[in-house]
C-alpha cells in the first residue's frame, strides 16, 4: 500500500501526462461542443421555397404544389408567385434565389442555377406533375368503363411503404461518436503511463529504475503496484471526462451508467497495457517513446471517428480484422453499441476483445521485463 | 550570418513535427479532392445512396429497380450490417420488397414495402414518393385488367416524361472546394506556426543563452532583427508549401482573381499568427506547455470560429467569443471572397476591413509582447 501511495504521489509530479490526460480531453471536449455540440445529423423535412411565374403559371400545378404535405402534415412547398417570368430572371441572375417556373404551351420548364436537395425535390415534383397530366389524357382514349374504374383507383390513397421496426435508438445523432472518440483517445493516452512505468523499471532507462532494480522486491509485485497506481489515476481521469461530457456538456450517453463505466475501465487498462508493452519492446529514450506512443494514440483514435465520423465505419469495414486488434475502435464501439442497440450482444463482444488483448499486452510486458539482466547499465 | 545558420540548425532539429502536420494535411486534401466539381454547372438529381433488397423478383419490381437508378446510388451491405450503415450514413434508405408483393397486386391487395430510413429523411422522402408513385402506377393498371407484357415498358415509357430543366450560366468561379481548404489552412498555420516558431525561439530564452549572445560582436538588435526575418522566412516558407498544395488539388479555382484574394488573405493571416507564436514564448519558458499551448490555441480557434464547422452553423454565442479571435475574420474573409461575383472596390469593402482587423490583432499582440519582454528584460537585469 505504501508502494502503491509512493508511485500514486510521484505519478502526480510528472505535469505533462497529466495535462494530456487530465485537462487536454476536457479542453477537446469543451471546442468538440462549442463546434457540434447543438448540432444534430439528422436532417429533417423543411419545406422548400419556389418561385412561380405569376404570368405564365399554371393553376392546376399552383394548386398541387400548395396542397402538398409530407406525411407529418408539414408543407412541402412554400410558393412565391407573385414575380413575372421577366422579374424572376432579373432576381435569378442576381443570385437571390436558386430557380423559378413557368409554363409555356404544353411544356414546364424549371429555371435553374444550383443543384441541391430542395431542387431535386421541385424537380421530381414537375415530373410527376407531367406525368400525371399525361395520364389522365391517355385514359381520355379508353374504353368508359375502364377510365372509370383506373379512375376510381387513382384517387385511392393506398400506402405501399411500411417503415421497419428494429431494435435500435431512432433518434440517434452520429456526432456523438466524436465525444465516444475522445474517450477513447484519453483511454489511449494511458500508454504514456505506461512508458514511464517501464522507464522506472527497466535498469537501463535512468537511475531511478537502476536503484529499483537492485531494490529487494519482485518485478512482478512492482510491476502489479506501478501498473494499479497508474490505472487508478487514469480511471479517475476518465471518469471525470464522462461526467463532464454527459452530466455538464450534455452529450448523449446510453441509460446503463454502470456499463459506460465498465467500458473505460477496461479501455484505460488496455491504454495503459498498450504503453507498457510498446514501452517494453522498444528501445529508445523515454521522450522519443512518448512521442511514439502519441503517434500511435492518434492514429488509432483516427481511426476510431474522432477527426471524422464515418472514418471509423470506412476504416472497419474495408479492413475488417481493425475490429478486433484496434483498442481505441473498441472503446468507441462499445459506447455506441449501447446508445444505438439495445441488445448487448455487440457490447459484450467488445468488452471482451478489449480484455483479451490488455492481457495478452500485459502478458507480453511481463514476459519482456521478466529476469532481466544487464552486464552493465 | 551566424545567428542565421543556428536558427535553421534548431528549425531542422524539429521539423518532425512540420512534417507530421502536412503528412495529415496532404491527406486530407487528397480526399476533398476526389469531390472536385465540374468546371461548367450543369444540374443533376441528388441520388440518394440506398440498400435495394428485392424478394419478389418480378418484371415489376426489377423495372421498380431499373426506373431508380435515376434517383439512387446502388450500395451492396451485408444484411446484418444495415442498421450501422444507417447510422454513419453510409446510406439514407433501406428498402425490402416482400415475396409475393406482385401477386398481391394482381389480387388487389397491398403487401407493404418494407423501409428503413437513416438520419437523411429528406433525401430519402424523394425516393419513397418515387416508389409509392411507380407501385400505384403498377396497381391501377394491373386492377384494370391493363396487365399486358408489356406493362413495365408502358410505365417506362410514362415516367420517362419530364420537365424541361433550362440551366443558367455560372457568372464567377466557384471557389466552395478551394475555400474548405483555405479554411482548413488557418488550423495547420496556428498549429505549425506556434508549435514550430516557438520552439525555435524558446533556445535562445535561457538567462545564460541571453547573457553569452550579449557578450557576442553582434549587436542584441541586429540578433532580434535576423530572427524575426528568419521567422518570418519559416511562415512564408510553411504558407508558400501549402498554396504550391493548393494550387495542385485545385489549379481552376486557385488561379483566378478571386484565388488571388484568397492567397492574399492567407499571407495576412500568417501575420497575427506569428506575433501569438512571438506572444506564447515570451509568456511561457516550458517546452511542454509551449507545444500544449500550440494543440490548445490551433483547436480551440479552429473550432469555435469556423475552421472545421461552417459560420453559419455555429451558435451565435460562439461566434460572438469568436469575434475575438484573428481566424474568425480570416474564415469570414474565405467565404466572403467566395460570395463576390464582381471583384470591385464596392464589393471587396468587407474584404478589405477584414485584412485590416486581422492585421490590428497582429498589431495588438505585438503591444503585449513587448509589455511583456520589457518587463522580463527589467527583471532580468
Amino acid at each position: 500500500m505504501r508502494l502503491f501511495a509512493i508511485r500514486l504521489k510521484m505519478l502526480l509530479k510528472s505535469r505533462a501526462n497529466v495535462f494530456w490526460t487530465f485537462i487536454y480531453p476536457l479542453l477537446l471536449g469543451l471546442f468538440f461542443y462549442m463546434g457540434f455540440g447543438n448540432l444534430s445529423s439528422r436532417s429533417s423535412f423543411a419545406t422548400v421555397h419556389v418561385s412561380v411565374a405569376s404570368d405564365m403559371a399554371d393553376p392546376v400545378l399552383l394548386e398541387a404544389f400548395t396542397s402538398a404535405e409530407y406525411d407529418d402534415g408539414k408543407k412541402v412547398f412554400q410558393v412565391h408567385a407573385k414575380l413575372s417570368r421577366e422579374e424572376l430572371e432579373a432576381v435569378l441572375q442576381e443570385e437571390r434565389i436558386t430557380g423559378y417556373v413557368y409554363r409555356e404551351g404544353g411544356e414546364i420548364t424549371y429555371r435553374i442555377r444550383t443543384n441541391g436537395i430542395g431542387e431535386s425535390i421541385i424537380k421530381s415534383f414537375l415530373d410527376e406533375f407531367i406525368q400525371m397530366e399525361h395520364l389522365f389524357q391517355e385514359l381520355g382514349q379508353l374504353d368508359p368503363d375502364v377510365r372509370a374504374g383506373m379512375l376510381a383507383d387513382l384517387m385511392k390513397d393506398n400506402r405501399y411503404l411500411q417503415e421497419i421496426n428494429t431494435a435500435t435508438n431512432p433518434d440517434y445523432n452520429n456526432f456523438v461518436i466524436y465525444f465516444y472518440a475522445l474517450i477513447a483517445m484519453t483511454c489511449m493516452f494511458g500508454s504514456f503511463w505506461g512508458v514511464s512505468l517501464v522507464g522506472d523499471l527497466q535498469a537501463d532507462n535512468s537511475y531511478r529504475a537502476l536503484r529499483t532494480a537492485i531494490a529487494p522486491e519482485s518485478k512482478l509485485k512492482l510491476l502489479t503496484i506501478y501498473f494499479l497506481a497508474a490505472l487508478a489515476l487514469h480511471f479517475s481521469g476518465n471518469l471525470l471526462l464522462i461526467f463532464y461530457l454527459k452530466y455538464i456538456l450534455d452529450v448523449e450517453f446510453s441509460q446503463n451508467l454502470l456499463l459506460i463505466i465498465l467500458a473505460s475501465f477496461v479501455g484505460c487498462v488496455a491504454g495503459i497495457a498498450m504503453g507498457t508493452f510498446l514501452a517494453g519492446i522498444i528501445r529508445a529514450p523515454e521522450r522519443k517513446k512518448e512521442g511514439i506512443m502519441v503517434v500511435v494514440s492518434l492514429f488509432s483514435s483516427a481511426l476510431s471517428g474522432l477527426m471524422m465520423v464515418k472514418v471509423k465505419y470506412w476504416a472497419e469495414t474495408y479492413f475488417p480484422p481493425l475490429r478486433f486488434i484496434n483498442p481505441a475502435g473498441l472503446v468507441t464501439d462499445s459506447f455506441f453499441s449501447l446508445y444505438y442497440f439495445s441488445d448487448l450482444s455487440r457490447y459484450i463482444r467488445d468488452l471482451l476483445t478489449l480484455s483479451v488483448l490488455s492481457i495478452l499486452l500485459v502478458f507480453g510486458t511481463y514476459l519482456k521485463m521478466r529476469g532481466e539482466k544487464y552486464d552493465s547499465v | 550570418m551566424t545567428v542565421f545558420r543556428l536558427y535553421w540548425r534548431i528549425f531542422w532539429k524539429n521539423s518532425v513535427i512540420a512534417l507530421i502536420y502536412f503528412m495529415v494535411f496532404i491527406v486530407l486534401g487528397l480526399i476533398q479532392v476526389q469531390n472536385y466539381p465540374e468546371d461548367e454547372f450543369s444540374f443533376s438529381i441528388v441520388k440518394t445512396k440506398i440498400v435495394f433488397v428485392d424478394r419478389d423478383n418480378t418484371e415489376i419490381t426489377q423495372g421498380l429497380k431499373s426506373y431508380l437508378e435515376k434517383y439512387a446510388i446502388y450500395k451492396d451491405i451485408e444484411e446484418g450490417k444495415i442498421e450501422e450503415a444507417l447510422f454513419y450514413n453510409e446510406i439514407e434508405l433501406y428498402v425490402e420488397i416482400p415475396e409475393g408483393f406482385t401477386e398481391a397486386l394482381k389480387e388487389g391487395e397491398i403487401l407493404p414495402i418494407g423501409i428503413k430510413t437513416g438520419s437523411q429523411a429528406p433525401r430519402a422522402h424523394i425516393i419513397t414518393r418515387t416508389i409509392q408513385k411507380y407501385s400505384h402506377l403498377a396497381y391501377v393498371h394491373i386492377n384494370n385488367g391493363q396487365d399486358s407484357e408489356a406493362l413495365v415498358s408502358k410505365l417506362r415509357d410514362l415516367l420517362d416524361r419530364e420537365a424541361v430543366v433550362s440551366e443558367v450560366g455560372r457568372a464567377g468561379a466557384d471557389l466552395s472546394e478551394s475555400v474548405y481548404y483555405f479554411n482548413y489552412m488557418a488550423y495547420l498555420l496556428l498549429a505549425l506556426i506556434i508549435s514550430v516558431i516557438s520552439v525555435i525561439m524558446l533556445a535562445f530564452k535561457p538567462l545564460e543563452i541571453k547573457r553569452r549572445n550579449l557578450l557576442s560582436s553582434i549587436s542584441n538588435r541586429k540578433m532580434n532583427l535576423i530572427l524575426l526575418f528568419c521567422n518570418f522566412l519559416l511562415g512564408i516558407g510553411f504558407l508558400l508549401a501549402l498554396l504550391v498544395l493548393g494550387i495542385i488539388l485545385y489549379p481552376r479555382q486557385v488561379l483566378t482573381g478571386s484565388g488571388f484574394l484568397l492567397m492574399l488573405n492567407a499571407f495576412i493571416f500568417i501575420f497575427p499568427v506569428m506575433a501569438l507564436s512571438y506572444l506564447v514564448v515570451t509568456l511561457f519558458d516550458s517546452k511542454n506547455v509551449i507545444t500544449a499551448c500550440g494543440v490548445v490555441f490551433s483547436l480551440g480557434f479552429s473550432f469555435i470560429t469556423g475552421v472545421f464547422i461552417p459560420q453559419f452553423l455555429l451558435d451565435e454565442k460562439i461566434l460572438l467569443i469568436a469575434k475575438f479571435i484573428p481566424s474568425y475574420y480570416y474564415v469570414a474573409n474565405n467565404n466572403k471572397i467566395n460570395e463576390i461575383a464582381n471583384l470591385n472596390f464596392q464589393n471587396l469593402r468587407p474584404v478589405l476591413t477584414n485584412f485590416l482587423i486581422q492585421l490590428g490583432f497582429a498589431l495588438l499582440f505585438i503591444l503585449i509582447t513587448v509589455y511583456v519582454a520589457k518587463k522580463r528584460e527589467t527583471q532580468e537585469n
